[in-house]
């Protein structure tokens, strides 16, 4: 064969080639599309800031149903309640109280009720130095015996916070209106001597903003641009507590102490917001420390176990298991 | 400047010619470009996730690759420290073909980078005073600065001495010889810069020693060296062979008689102007004076004038008949070219005194004139002979064994040096039993139900411990083997530098997780793609610059017909 | 005198011109299906839908931007965002604050393993969900040791936590001497004054080197285009923070920007049920993160003999 030839194969071989070539990228339908398992969604429950439990504080700012903490219905004021113990010194639980597992202290070494509660007052809580406390300062409770934690809960370093580590600099935003059509409600009505301040406040087209705002898509944004005016603004004025003005308003622990420092500056800011939320628990989103019973349960303290949220999904199937010491599910 | 342009035009011309064996290498070449091309651009679409790369080994084979064309590139030019600090003639012309073979891998250093960005389009961050370039903190930035640097070094010194070349103009010192020098500290640069940017990273342990630059610079000149000894091979075969395309030929016998001499006389001179009118500026006196030391031969057909492996001083003028040149090459006989009368043979070995690399052998009834190696200084005192002497020299291309051998030389240290270091790396990680051995474990017996590297690692010790007894060996001198060795040097180096280092790097990552790595075939696909190219850079490459180093593409022959195919200059008539 | 030698078995040379046409023919021959292999190679182009606009291409560097070049980025996310999403967001450009450095403690006696904090960032900080980007990995290690190696990444049992463990989330470490902002080649990582390591999404190469700086693996790389569940989408953003990225980039933890810089705890803390997790201005005498590193006994860093200085702080309640 001669050379001529030869090339003319190879130059005829390398034309079909190349138009092979073509076919097949235009017909080839995008490539290895990757197969992988779709990875769901993960469920929202994992997603939930709301703490384990809610205090009884909580319980009385949200106007929650309050039955099961009076005591008298079925105890009688005149006889503190007699503790049944049984053959090894445990307590035994009343039926009626069957909810309760008692569980504080290892060696059954904190199972008698009244090492808490106050047997000649149902409604009051005991610690170890005499004083009277109520249920929505069961913290103080818990502080008297553990002493390093109760510390590091008052500097923030023990428990949950929420909110704003800037306690000064803590404007409320859209998100922390949890029920804008509660607040509003309140505030056009009056309801409660601090809304009755906050609208006095209002201009009159921003009262009449309120006054018109209906719960739907339109009206919404302005009213809680109004809001959030009057809300931020009160927080970087004076201190606007009265004792008459809050007369009616259970305030929190973190409230009345920090009242107590006769707060300025950045703390005075963190003070007013903070009355805000007190006056309106159910409707602005908290940003203080939990107690510890949002965390713990009292007769139960040791922090309960849970399912955990689905691990990491790798993106390659090859290995994608662990280290030396595999820990296998 | 416009003929520049001519050159330039010419070069890019004779591009597209070749015989059939050029068009389907560039063929094959074209389609896996393509191949590969389209891949990329699936890559571009989709993102990396088309690669088998993930966050826990985020580097793969595209910079696998890089890291080892990265020391094929500074190894090519390390071949100009023999040519100019110790002047070896030998390798004068694979000068520039390792500069070349530089150019290409360079440019596939660049696209393997390229295609491993996630953002490629946002390059133009990257340049120094229109985006932000972190230099000097970051090493990539280095990176960036010595890769482009070393391939515009290369450049102009492969352009600027073939177009001397082409213009048959002597190339100006200050050109290229300052650029040379740098070049070759600039090699040892890029390869150093390319290992600081793995040894810089405190939180990789495997990589953060000080013995990675070390072994990448040995294992660079083991590699690179290796693959230049197979590229010359191929340049030698594809560009002596005969245009008749007749691949072989029997040996011819031993002569039945030797040839017949005489003394040769002033008339012989006269008869040889006729064929070389050069040798008529000869003047007398230089005539009478080397008349003594040359004779003529009366040869039958399958006579040998000059034997392969034979060392002489006698150089050969061709006054009448035809002689072929053939060269065994494993058992085969190929010829090289075949000569006319005017033409020369046996005058390179004759001058430098170097083993004969083809044997001679009249293909008719022939007189040629034999010259000592004295008499044909003589005869090249005139300057019109020297010149065409040395242009028919060149056309011939310098790619002696002697040059091969130089290279083994240099393989043979580089590879002694970087089993040293693999030994040494081997000790400090095993030895001690701290914990920072994890990736080396992964790499070498594998942890827990994960080793699949092992296999590679130990595939690629096998092949450097054999090319390294092997080069050790004597038996690495013939050619057969030398190959053998050169192969398993690149292809253990290639497995040692690329998935032996970079990959383990990653496994575990820094919190302990074990992921491995296998390329996508998408991947796969980007990287046979790049290496085509190169391949076909280079390839055209030397489509370009051996004719103007042959002295067949030059400004002389600007307006004549192209030569075309493979055609040796003996074969066209003279006279 | 002699005639010039005959080269063997040539065969008779063509015609001229039938020699132009025939290799003219085969040169247009060739040249053609090149060329329309190498236009149909380029196809998978067509079906990109993120194709960089001119706009995007030509996007300024974040420090080099003016407070109007900022306004019309911005708009323009937005807009892109509204468009993809069908949520129109509110992206700001926030500004460190003065007088604030930030740190993160996390106490390794109270973190059960749960992974809220995992999936709280990933919600908040609008991160792919399908392939899943995830900027906390929570280790599992044994008591008794703080070997990485022995960590295990996919526990899944029925319930944390688990007796003889103890669990370790790791995310980035915001450190004072950060490798990765040393490496990365055109400075879309740095520091800010608050003490953040950003990342400038638009200016970002995805070379991939910073990921292999870090020594805490940070750093994560979006492989594809990633991908937000609608219903998900996160409106309330920043341009250094949780706005949505684009196939290519580099991104990791940022301490929540849009919520630090605005007064409030990431969402990795907020969501944490344990309270495990804390965070505020260590320059501020009296945040809880400065009681901390004052009171406590024993905190450590990880990893801290690489000299990296991390603000992340793991602390026991001793």
């Amino acid at each position: 064969m001669t050379t001529n030839a030869k090339t003319g194969i190879t130059v005829a071989v390398i034309s079909a080639a190349f138009s092979a070539l073509a076919l097949a990228f235009l017909t080839d339908g995008g490539g290895p599309h990757l197969t992988r398992p779709p990875i769901a969604l993960v469920d929202t429950n994992f997603l939930d800031k709301a703490t384990t439990r809610q205090s009884y504080a909580d319980l009385v700012r949200t106007g929650a149903d309050l039955s099961d903490f009076d005591c008298y219905v079925c105890h009688d004021k005149k006889h503190p309640p007699p503790l049944r113990l049984d053959t090894n010194q445990n307590i035994i639980v009343a039926t009626e109280h069957s909810d309760i597992v008692m569980g504080h202290g290892r060696h059954g070494r904190n199972n008698n009720c009244f090492n808490c509660h106050n047997e000649t007052n149902l409604t009051l809580l005991q610690p170890r130095d005499g004083r009277d406390l109520t249920f929505a300062d069961s913290t103080q409770l818990c502080g008297s015996c553990h002493g390093p934690t109760y510390r590091d809960w008052l500097a923030g370093a023990h428990g949950r916070i929420s909110g704003y580590w800037d306690r000064g600099s803590s404007p409320f935003a859209a998100e922390d209106i949890r029920d804008l059509s509660a607040v509003v409600d309140r505030l056009r009505k009056q309801s409660d001597l601090v809304s009755a301040f906050v609208w006095q406040k209002l201009s009159i087209p921003e009262q009449a903003v309120l006054t018109n705002y209906r719960p739907s898509a339109s009206t919404t944004n302005q009213a809680q641009e109004v809001v959030l005016r009057a809300l931020n603004k009160i927080i970087g004025e004076p201190s606007f507590y009265e004792s008459e003005r809050f007369k009616k308003i259970p305030l929190a622990i973190a409230t009345t102490s920090l009242l107590q420092l006769n707060p300025t500056g950045d703390n005075l800011i963190y003070l007013n917001r903070l009355l805000l939320e007190d006056t309106y628990p159910a409707e602005l989103a908290r940003s203080t420390r939990k107690d510890c019973v949002n965390c713990h349960n009292p007769h139960s303290p040791p922090f309960p176990s849970r399912k955990p949220a689905p691990g990491p999904h790798p993106l390659r199937e090859i290995g994608g298991t662990t280290g030396p010491q595999t820990g296998q599910e | 400047m416009r003929n520049y342009f001519v050159f330039l035009g010419r070069c890019a011309g004779i591009a597209f010619e070749g015989d059939w064996r050029y068009y389907a290498w560039v063929g094959l070449l074209s389609v896996i470009c393509l191949l590969g091309l389209h891949a990329y651009c699936r890559q571009f679409a989709q993102g990396l996730i088309v690669t088998g790369m993930s966050d826990e080994v985020s580097w793969g084979v595209y910079i696998a690759n890089f890291t080892f064309l990265v020391g094929v590139a500074a190894a090519a030019v390390m071949m100009v420290i023999p040519v100019y600090i110790y002047k070896n003639e030998d390798l004068h012309d694979l000068v520039i073909f390792g500069e070349l073979l530089a150019v290409a891998a360079i440019l596939m250093c660049l696209a393997f980078v390229t295609v491993d960005l996630g953002r490629p389009d946002r390059f133009w961050h990257l340049i120094p005073g229109i985006g932000q370039f972190n230099f000097p903190r970051s090493m990539l930035s280095w990176d960036v600065i010595v890769l482009n640097g070393y391939l515009l070094l290369n450049v102009h010194i492969c352009g600027y001495l073939l177009y001397c070349r082409y213009r048959k103009s002597k190339p100006g010192k200050w050109f290229y010889i300052p650029f040379v020098f740098i070049a070759i500290v600039w090699a040892v640069s890029i390869h150093t810069v390319t290992a600081f940017l793995y040894v810089g990273l405190g939180g990789r342990p495997f990589w953060n020693s000080s013995i990675v630059g070390p072994r990448f610079l040995a294992s660079a000149f083991t590699a690179g060296p290796a693959l230049i000894i197979l590229a010359m091979q191929v340049v030698r075969r594809v560009t002596s062979s005969a245009s008749a395309g007749v691949g072989s030929r029997e040996a011819g016998g031993a002569p039945a008689r030797p040839p017949q001499r005489r003394a040769a006389t002033a008339e012989d001179l006269v008869a040889l102007t006729r064929y070389l009118p050069e040798i008529g500026t000869v003047p007398m006196e230089l005539r009478q004076r080397l008349l003594p030391m040359a004779e003529v031969l009366e040869v039958e057909p399958g006579d040998a004038l000059l034997r392969q492996g034979e060392t002489s001083d006698k150089a050969f003028f061709i006054l009448r008949g035809c002689v072929v040149v053939k060269r065994q090459e494993g058992g085969r006989f190929r010829i090289t070219r075949t000569a006319g009368p005017g033409e020369q043979f046996g005058e390179i070995t004759a001058l430098d005194g170097t083993p004969r690399t083809a044997t001679a052998f009249a293909e008719e009834p022939s007189l040629v004139l034999s010259l000592s190696a004295e008499a044909l200084r003589l005869l090249m005192k005139s300057p019109q002979v020297e010149k065409i002497v040395r242009s028919r020299m060149s056309e011939r291309l310098l790619i002696t064994d002697r040059a091969l051998m130089t290279l083994r030389s240099i393989v043979q240290v580089s590879m002694l040096i970087n089993v040293f270091l693999l030994a040494n790396e081997v000790f400090k990680e095993f030895y001690s039993g701290n914990l920072h051995v994890v990736s080396s474990k992964y790499l070498f017996v594998g942890l827990e139900h994960h080793h699949a590297l092992v296999p590679w690692i130990w595939t690629a010790i096998a092949f450097n411990l054999a090319a390294m007894v092997l080069l050790i060996l004597p038996v690495s001198r013939s050619l057969k083997w030398l190959n053998v060795t050169c192969v398993l040097c690149i292809v253990g180096i290639w497995i040692e530098k690329g998935m032996g280092l970079v990959i383990p790097g990653f496994i575990p990552t820094p919190l302990g997780e074990v992921m491995e790595y296998r390329p996508s075939l998408n991947e796969t696909l980007v990287c046979f793609g790049i290496w085509a190219f190169g391949l076909l850079c280079y390839t055209v490459f030397l489509r370009m610059s051996v004719p103007i180093l042959q002295g067949r593409l030059s400004k002389e022959n600007e307006g004549a017909p192209e030569p075309s195919r493979h055609l040796p200059a003996a074969a066209s008539p003279r006279g | 005198m002699d005639k010039p030698p005959q080269s063997p078995a040539r065969p008779p040379a063509p015609p001229a011109n039938m020699m132009g046409r025939r290799s003219f023919l085969r040169t247009s021959a060739v040249l053609t299906t090149g060329l329309a292999a190498l236009a149909a190679s380029l196809k998978p182009l067509l079906e990109m839908n993120d194709f960089p606009t001119m706009q995007r291409f030509l996007q300024k560097y974040y420090k080099e931007m003016t407070p109007q070049d900022m306004d019309k980025v911005l708009k323009r996310i937005e807009e892109e965002v509204k468009q993809e999403y069908g949520l129109r967001p509110h992206v700001r450009d926030l500004k460190p604050m003065d007088g604030v450095e930030f740190v993160y403690c996390l106490n390794l006696t109270r973190c059960i393993g749960c992974r809220k904090c995992v999936h709280a960032c990933v919600a908040e900080n609008n991160q792919s969900r399908d392939p899943e980007i995830q900027y906390i990995r929570v280790l599992r290690l044994p008591d008794g040791s703080l070997d990485i190696d022995k960590a295990d990444h996919f526990y899944a049992p029925e319930s944390v936590p688990e007796k003889g463990y103890f669990y370790m989330p790791v995310q980035c470490q915001q450190c004072k001497n950060p490798p990765c902002v040393k490496v990365c080649p055109v400075h879309a990582t740095w520091q800010e004054a608050d003490g953040i390591t950003v990342i400038d999404y638009d200016w970002c190469i995805g070379c991939r080197y910073c990921e292999a700086a870090c020594p805490y693996w940070a750093r994560r790389f979006n492989f594809t285009k990633p991908a937000i569940p609608k219903e998900r989408l996160n409106p309330d953003m920043a341009y250094l923070g949780n706005r949505p990225r684009r196939q290519g980039v580099m991104e990791k933890c940022h301490f929540c920007i849009q919520r630090a810089r605005a007064g409030r705890y990431p969402a990795c803390l907020e969501v944490c049920p344990a309270g495990a997790r804390k965070f505020g201005n260590i320059l501020d005498p009296n945040s809880e993160v400065s009681y901390i590193l004052r009171s406590k006994r024993v905190f450590i860093q990880l990893k801290e003999e690489m000299g990296t200085s991390p603000r992340f702080f793991y602390y026991f309640d001793v």
